[in-house]
């Protein structure tokens, strides 16, 4: 029973602290943000193409998420995404395929890092040549775009709503474990009481242990 | 019942087991606890069949999942709202009504974790009291009592997990333990309880039925889980709580898999385990009602390795496996290969809220991480291990089972 309760005492500690560290190493880039609250979505086929304005907020601008509509897979086509300088230069472009996106699903398409891309202007695209209206992906919109997404234009006409959408930043792990930090620190520590309450129940039962394991040792 | 923390050393192992149980409560986290917290919440605002409310008010509802639980469940969590609702402050209300995926992330989300995880842990801390007394020596008792305390899988279902599955485990082991003391009434009592929670005890009543002495018992004991079930469900009852819980989950599920066999019938392998061990025995003489736990252990052995299952349900068997790993000596590294095995094959479902997801407390940014299902597709096909898993547990249940019954009819 002992080699038992070392191991689950081990088990719980790694899941509490060496497990989220690990991870860490793992988290190759972070989002600018929150995705913004979804709202209605626009369809993309034939020429059909939607394309948004943004300022990068972070350098290595490696990737763009966002959430697609495919209904029971309907659409296996292709999808292009292009990423233009504030000189229209094309800069990245990445290739999905509809078969493998689920309906609803927040969608990561990845390219190479642009490695000085803070606070430069950029336009990515989404296309999807070969789709037909009836089988189209659809993109999901918001009315709270943040404030470096800039213009939003359909089949090149600008419209006042945008897409919800983050792009992501390629990062070293240093840098995920001060966000995760962070965030953990701030959610925990700005519930003051709850935080107060919480490390005095540990410290009283830590104490008590030590106390039973030190002076009752004998029994 | 607590002599057995006479001893110091028990003591500091019941608090240690504490400290593990408080170190993971508000860090992990699985939507289901937000869900039906969101939805036990009407009963505050005077709502009573919670069951026809979702359904009517779908379309405002910001969560729109039915309550696929029984009654009784909705009932303790709204009451244990009310009782703890000075605890969980104004924002608890806004916090269990976002249906974002940042709601996680918000101030207060460790607060209303711990908060409600503590009636988990209450049960969880009770059970290895009850557990002990399947057992005469101390040593048994003992290493029961331990093994319960740290078993890691019970650990990970109840506080990463954390659905409400530890109630009607305890419930129903509290009425298998009065029913092995022949007092039928009060286990009739307590299974219809369990069974107010959550169907699954319903497996066991053929089973107990054949351990009963007379039909003087038969009939105490039917009458009263009948009449507590009835008690339970009938001011409930309605097109919406048939469709939302009745038929949900493992009531219709264990009609899969099955063999065609034609014109439209099909042989289900749930239940034909299941009708293959009830006529086992059905056909012993001499039946001892200790044995009784033993055809409830087999039960859910058969059926979860026949079934798709949900990580949580495996809760249902862990008293019963510390009770086989005391009594069966020779033969109980089967039984931990078989719940290691079967505790993997969820963490290969193509569903983040299993793995990944479950850190979104810490950070969101784990959230970016691929799923173990996302990993293992790119070597192979994820389905494919998780049916070759789940056929090995079938085999190790049948061996299990084979072992056990052999036993009986030596």
């Amino acid at each position: 029973m002992n080699k038992l309760i070392v191991f689950t005492t081990i088990t719980i500690i790694c899941l509490i602290i060496i497990v989220p560290l690990s991870l860490v190493l793992l988290i190759k880039y972070i989002p600018s943000g929150i995705q913004p609250a979804l709202k209605d979505t626009e369809k993309i086929y034939e020429s059909f193409v939607l394309s948004q304005e943004f300022i990068s907020i972070y350098d290595n601008l490696v990737g763009i998420g966002v959430s697609i509509k495919n209904p029971n897979y309907k659409n296996k086509k292709e999808v292009k995404l292009r990423i233009y300088d504030n000189e229209d230069r094309l800069v990245r472009t990445a290739n999905l395929r509809g078969q493998n996106i689920a309906d609803g699903e927040f969608v990561s398409i990845m390219f190479d890092p642009i490695i000085d891309s803070k606070e430069q202007r950029y336009i990515w695209s989404i296309e999807s040549a070969d789709s037909t209206m009836e089988d189209a992906l659809e993109i999901f919109l918001t009315d709270q775009k943040p404030v470096w997404s800039l213009d939003f234009k359909v089949a090149g006409e600008k419209v006042n709503y945008g897409l919800s959408y983050v792009t992501f930043h390629k990062v070293n792990p240093g840098i995920v474990l001060n966000a995760i930090y962070s965030e953990w620190h701030r959610n925990f520590i700005d519930d003051r009481v709850f935080a107060i309450f919480y490390i005095s129940i540990i410290l009283i039962i830590v104490s008590s242990l030590g106390y039973i394991s030190i002076y009752k040792k004998e029994i | 019942m607590f002599s057995i923390l006479v001893r110091l050393s028990l003591v500091r192992l019941f608090l240690l087991a504490i400290l593990l149980r408080l170190l993971l409560m508000p860090f992990y986290y699985h939507p289901d606890i937000k869900t039906y917290n969101f939805q036990s919440s009407f009963l505050k605002e005077g709502v009573s069949n919670i069951y026809t409310y979702l359904i009517e008010h779908n379309k405002e509802l910001p969560i729109k999942e039915e309550f696929v639980y029984f009654p009784l469940t909705y009932l303790f969590w709204g009451s244990y709202q009310v009782i703890i609702s000075p605890f969980l402050g104004n924002d608890f209300q806004s916090w269990v009504s976002d249906a974002s995926a940042e709601a996680v992330n918000r101030v207060g989300t460790y607060r209303y974790l711990f908060l409600l995880k503590i009636p988990y842990l209450a049960l969880d801390l009770m059970l290895p009291f009850l557990l002990i007394n399947f057992f005469k020596s101390k040593k048994d008792k003992r290493d029961a009592f331990i093994l319960w305390l740290f078993n890691p899988f019970s650990i990970f279902i109840i506080y990463i997990y954390s659905n409400t599955d530890i109630i009607p485990v305890v419930l129903s082991l509290a009425s298998l333990l009065l029913f092995q003391k022949q007092r039928v009434i009060l286990s009739g009592i307590f299974l219809g309880l369990a069974i107010g929670f959550k169907p699954y005890p319903v497996l066991f009543l053929p089973f107990l039925l054949l351990f009963l002495k007379d039909f003087k018992e038969f009939l105490k004991f039917t009458s009263f889980v009948m009449i507590t079930i009835l008690a339970i469900l009938l001011p409930f009852f309605s097109k919406e709580f048939v469709n939302s819980a009745l038929v949900s989950g493992l009531t219709t599920r264990i009609a899969y898999p099955n063999l065609n066999i034609g014109f439209g019938e099909a042989l289900m392998v749930g239940v034909v385990s299941l009708s293959a061990l009830f006529f086992t025995l059905f056909i012993m003489k001499n039946k001892q009602v200790e044995d009784s736990w033993h055809y409830l252990f087999l039960t859910l052995l058969l059926m979860f390795s026949s079934v798709h299952f949900h990580i949580q349900w495996l809760l249902w068997i862990a008293p019963f496996i510390v009770i086989y790993h005391i009594i069966n000596r020779n033969n109980r590294k089967l039984i931990w290969i078989w719940l290691t095995l079967a505790f993997l094959i969820p963490l290969l479902y193509d569903d983040r809220s299993m793995t990944i997801s479950l850190l979104s407390p810490i950070s969101s940014l784990y959230k970016l991480l691929p799923t173990p299902f996302q990993i293992l597709q790119k070597l192979y096909d994820p389905y494919l291990v998780q049916g070759i898993l789940h056929s090995i547990i079938f085999g190790i249940a049948v061996v299990v089972s084979w072992i056990s019954l052999r036993k009986f009819y030596e």
